[in-house]
């Protein structure tokens, strides 16, 4: 009876793991502020960002990419061949770590990417970031 | 005198109002009146109530970053379309959630990324990200919106302007001023 249970539950872990993996694969890249990113490429890959001023000068705004993720502007990965990712989740929670590098395991889908698990690095090490859905 | 009355009854559809009628004169006007009627009904029915003409879409094709361009579709969240196509309403089915109820509001509200699903795809792509606050669409999701905007990438629209169809009514809504600032 033992033995069916230990099998019955291998087998339940097995189906969970596969179905919680089924076309996940890892993402390297920088996460950056999908709007101004886009705008100059060059000067906003960073956290501070230069934009265009309600004078339409340009001006340097420090944590600009931190604010963006705050104010729910969607963050994006930007990959290692230049390709960026729409990341599919609130976007407010990466605020603290905006352009850094991460390492995401997802799934993606006409450039979104449905995020399983956010890792970012840290020296040499990847820490994980918990994402609460509160769904 | 008789003669003009005799001429009368001859030629006016109306003359039973003005002579006794034999049965046979009597049902060949009742006979032509319903013709008649019948007649006008088909016609009034057959004329088409002429609707105002939709502005033609317009067909865009080689967008590159930068172009302005404009697309209307379904306000849907793109994170539970892509992990469900059929969560378009406004209560999601998700893989691990299961049933969630108001989920596509509380994802809005949750600055999850909103898109729109389009009818016809417009290069290529059926769904768009707007590259903005997901926050603003909350009260809208589901309905149709129009977003005009610039290009980034197949996918992802930076709008300049948005238009939300409220029944039969467009209502304009205001990006965030930071949005507009850059």
């Amino acid at each position: 009876m033992k033995k069916l249970i230990v099998l019955a539950l291998m087998l339940a872990t097995s189906i969970a793991f596969t179905v919680t993996r089924a076309g996940d694969k890892t993402y390297y890249g920088k996460l950056v502020d999908s709007k101004c990113y886009s705008m100059m490429p060059k000067m906003n890959a960073g956290n501070d960002h230069m934009v265009k001023g309600e004078d339409g000068k340009p001006m340097q705004v420090k944590a600009c990419a931190a604010a963006c993720a705050s104010m729910g502007i969607p963050v994006a990965l930007l990959g290692e061949n230049g390709k960026m990712f729409v990341l599919a989740l609130p976007a407010g929670q990466l605020s603290q770590v905006m352009a850094k590098n991460a390492k995401i395991t997802g799934s993606e889908m006409n450039g979104v990417l449905i995020v399983d698990k956010v890792e970012i690095q840290n020296g040499k090490k990847w820490e994980e970031i918990k994402i609460s859905y509160m769904m | 005198m008789d003669k003009a009355r005799r001429i009368i009854n001859n030629v006016s559809p109306c003359f039973f109002y003005t002579k006794k009628l034999n049965k046979n004169h009597m049902r060949t006007n009742i006979n032509f009146l319903i013709l008649f009627t019948f007649s006008i009904f088909i016609i009034g029915c057959s004329q088409k109530k002429e609707e105002p003409k939709q502005p033609e879409k317009e067909i865009y094709t080689d967008l590159k970053e930068g172009d302005i361009f404009e697309i209307s579709g379904r306000l849907i969240c793109a994170h539970c379309f892509v992990l469900n196509k059929d969560n378009i309403e406004i209560d999601h089915q998700l893989p691990r959630e299961g049933f969630v109820k108001d989920c596509a509001i509380t994802c809005a509200k949750q600055n999850y990324p909103i898109a729109i699903l389009l009818d016809s795809p417009v290069d290529r792509t059926s769904l768009w990200v707007i590259r903005t606050a997901g926050d603003i669409f909350a009260d809208y999701m589901t309905k149709t919106l129009t977003v005009k905007g610039e290009y980034v990438y197949s996918g992802l629209i930076d709008p300049t302007s948005l238009k939300v169809k409220i029944g039969d009514e467009w209502k304009s809504l205001k990006l965030k001023k930071f949005d507009m600032v850059m």
